[in-house]
């Protein structure tokens, strides 16, 4: 852990590395600038707004996937910490968590199981090899935990990263419609929906509806992507 | 609250975050059952703000700016996918399916449950 901070450090030292870590704090700065403009649409979110634009920057100045990773390490690393953090979140709800949490819990594991399941079963069904199909299962909780988790099951972390944040966009483009279609106008259920289903872009579309809305988001994802994170590899290493 | 907020406390939570992580990085895989890095330090983390009662103000303050800014951190992985996108090119319209099928049946699931839960055991609040 710490060999590998320093490492990411150590490359900073590189004009050149230094350079496209300014580039994705620039890129990321204008993205927020872009997204508040945008009040906040969900299709303007900010990572997908500086994914676009740091692509532009790599086609334009020929630069591999590998040489602009090795460039960012230091923002990968801080991944980690930034997952551990969760427990601060997790800690300012457990009054709450400690007096519902049969309410909480059952929807969150029902929905947690039965959203990868589906995916991965269509993949499955579609022929997809193992590798892809294990991506598939890590989907609907937060990246940081995914990655760890596809990491541990054999399927590709950067890939289940990705799946995560798409996932994340379809549940805050559809859930408001889906709610209406189904009749499901309480406030704590929609954000334990959004929390569970599409993790920290569905939490935060919760935080639109109400700050409960979105405790609950926050509660849903930790509890989702930490009982996942556990039981997946578990499930992989039985099968 | 706001005298216990002294700046020091910042640079010292940040020492004492890197130096879990990096415990946690050698305890973790001592364990009979895999368990992520990450998740190892949020455990002892929330074990220890329980044991403590409180969130210390340094740790407190390191978690907003990291939680606010969440996103950024999954920029190098989302760059990272072009490694594979020969890989996923033939898959794309599946995975399409899969992830919006997926995600409105969980969404719709989770909300029903949690709704109908709710209305079976209405909280006092």
């Amino acid at each position: 852990m710490l060999t590998k901070l320093l490492d990411a450090c150590i490359a900073l030292t590189q004009w050149h590395n230094l350079l496209w870590l300014l580039a994705t704090l620039l890129c990321y700065w204008l993205a927020l600038r872009l997204a508040k403009w945008g009040k906040q649409h969900t299709l303007l979110h900010p990572l997908s707004l500086t994914v676009l634009m740091i692509t532009a920057l790599m086609l334009v100045t020929d630069t591999s996937v590998v040489t602009y990773r090795h460039a960012n390490s230091i923002i990968d690393w801080l991944l980690i910490p930034a997952t551990a953090i969760l427990a601060v979140p997790i800690f300012d709800q457990l009054q709450y968590l400690r007096r519902h949490w049969q309410r909480l819990l059952i929807p969150i594991i029902a929905g947690g199981i039965i959203g990868p399941l589906l995916a991965t079963a269509w993949m499955a069904f579609n022929g997809a090899d193992a590798a892809l199909q294990a991506t598939m299962a890590t989907k609907s909780i937060t990246s940081p935990l995914a990655m760890e988790a596809s990491k541990v099951i054999g399927g590709w972390p950067d890939v289940a990263a990705t799946l995560v944040i798409i996932t994340g966009l379809i549940g805050a483009l559809i859930g408001p419609l889906l709610f209406k279609i189904f009749h499901l106008h309480s406030e704590t259920a929609q954000g334990i929906a959004y929390g569970t289903a599409a993790h920290v872009v569905g939490t935060a579309r919760a935080f639109r509806v109400s700050p409960r809305a979105g405790a609950m988001g926050t509660v849903a994802l930790c509890v989702n992507g930490i009982l996942t994170a556990i039981i997946l590899p578990i499930l992989y290493l039985w099968l | 609250m706001k005298s216990r907020n002294a700046w020091w406390q910042i640079p010292l939570s940040a020492a004492a975050l890197v130096l879990l992580l990096e415990i946690s990085a050698r305890v973790a895989p001592l364990l009979p059952f895999t368990l992520p890095v990450p998740l190892f330090a949020l455990f002892i983390l929330l074990v220890s703000f329980m044991l403590l009662g409180r969130v210390p103000a340094g740790i407190r303050a390191i978690s907003k700016v990291l939680l606010s800014h969440l996103s950024i951190f999954f920029v190098p992985a989302v760059i990272g996918v072009g490694l594979y996108m020969q890989q996923l090119m033939p898959w794309l319209s599946t995975l399409g399916i899969a992830l919006v099928i997926s995600t409105a049946v969980s969404l719709v699931v989770t909300a029903w449950l949690a709704q109908k839960l709710e209305k079976e055991h209405p909280s006092a609040d």
